[in-house]
């Protein structure tokens, strides 16, 4: 059972009441309205996710258009049996914008221009990453984890680190990090099923 | 090796999800999932887990109206034009995106050049009195950013729609809607290589874009593209 209502719970909420999958089936019969809908209900979340990857606010909304023209076009092939909708989505998103870090033109992040329109946590995704989890009963409860085994996931899974890529950033032999990312999913599958 | 052991797909089935399984063995696994209905959703299970730890988390950020309005143009451009009220349905799309495009034309004065530091071809396109109206930069094969700088009023039941001339005597290929204000990123379509040397013009249209997939509209601004120094 899970016991975390800042975890799953909020996919499960959105998903049984139909709302996303049904948006989503109803988007693979060419339903622009039902469009709209999933759009405004999901592009907030999935823009955070979007700029906590690129770091970059004007890149972020580039991968945010270019998943949601995915997310239309791969509708069909969504199946509410095979995974939560959020869930889904949120792949698509972080793929699209991993793709975006790998190419090889891209500089480096810089800083986000400085702009009336730019809410704060935008500026700071780190900073509001690190005030909310601190309300988590999952953040808590992966606070057992040492600090490098945590950080070894988030690189893993906001930059898209490889195994070696990882060993190389965090100066650590490649077991090590082997270890330190199997720790940490082990440890989110206790922290979840408790 | 053998996929029986269940400790073994558990731990391959994360490293999937989370990303760190690469190369051979990903496209391997990739394969054996297809017919592997546990297997699948023992992936989708790490993925909500990871959803859960890393995206849960996350303050919401509601990304500028721009955004959905180049996704929608860039989606449903073509039809658009199709339906029985072209000037309500402009309307009701194109004030809240000009109002959007407004507070991002002042970011970008702020911020200029965002995307053009690593273009491939930049054109500029001018009126017939040679005024510059909006830049626009090639990023990669499938990607260009266009930079409204200065245009005219466009109506409510009309819209600015960007055409590709690859050479003399060549017909002019859609590449979509364009926004009256503002910067936007638009994918190329899919089989149109722009190069240095074409022509890109700017229409005015119905609202939704050309009924004919031919320009019908009179040309209000054209630029060549030039490979990006």
């Amino acid at each position: 059972m899970n016991k975390f209502p800042t975890g799953n719970n909020h996919i499960n909420t959105l998903s049984s009441s139909g709302s996303l999958p049904a948006l989503l089936a109803e988007c693979a019969t060419g339903n622009q309205a039902a469009f709209d809908r999933l759009y405004r209900l999901t592009a907030p979340k999935l823009f955070a996710l979007a700029i906590r990857i690129l770091q970059r606010r004007d890149i972020a909304e580039e991968v945010l258009q270019e998943s949601f023209v995915r997310i239309w076009h791969n509708a069909q092939a969504y199946e509410e049996a095979k995974a939560h909708a959020m869930t889904w989505m949120s792949t698509i998103v972080r793929n699209t914008a991993l793709d975006w870090l790998r190419r090889p033109n891209l500089e480096s992040p810089v800083e986000l221009p400085e702009s009336a329109d730019i809410p704060d946590e935008a500026l700071q995704p780190m900073a509001s990453l690190q005030l909310k989890e601190e309300e988590s009963a999952l953040h808590n409860c992966m606070k057992e984890l040492a600090a490098p085994e945590r950080q070894s996931l988030a690189l893993a899974y906001f930059r898209g680190l490889s195994y070696s890529e990882l060993a190389e950033q965090l100066r650590v032999p490649l077991g090590t990090v082997k270890s330190w990312i199997r720790r940490s999913m082990t440890r989110l599958r206790e922290c979840l099923e408790r | 090796m053998k996929y029986s052991d269940p400790n073994l797909r558990n731990q391959l089935a994360a490293a999937f999800a989370l990303g760190t399984l690469r190369g051979a063995a990903r496209r391997r696994m990739e394969k054996l999932l297809a017919a592997d209905l546990a297997w699948q959703r023992q992936v989708a299970e790490w993925q909500d887990r990871l959803y859960a730890l890393e995206v849960e988390p996350l303050a919401p950020v509601s990304p500028p109206d721009h955004v959905f309005q180049a996704t929608k143009a860039q989606l449903f451009g073509q039809q658009a034009g199709q339906p029985r009220q072209p000037a309500r349905q402009s309307r009701r799309l194109w004030i809240p995106a000009a109002i959007a495009a407004g507070i991002i034309a002042l970011a970008f004065f702020f911020y200029p050049y965002v995307g053009l530091q690593r273009a491939e071809y930049v054109a500029v396109l001018a009126n017939q009195q040679t005024q510059p109206a909006m830049r626009i930069a090639v990023m990669s094969p499938d990607r260009m950013v266009v930079k409204i700088q200065h245009v005219q009023p466009v109506g409510p039941g009309q819209s600015m729609q960007l055409w590709m001339i690859s050479g003399p005597n060549q017909k002019p290929e859609s590449l979509g809607l364009l926004p009256v204000e503002g910067s936007l990123s638009l994918r190329i379509p899919t089989g149109k290589k722009l190069q240095a040397g074409f022509v890109l013009a700017v229409s005015l249209e119905p609202a939704g874009g050309s009924p004919t997939g031919l320009p019908t509209g009179p040309v209000l601004y054209q630029g060549k593209l030039r490979a990006a120094g």
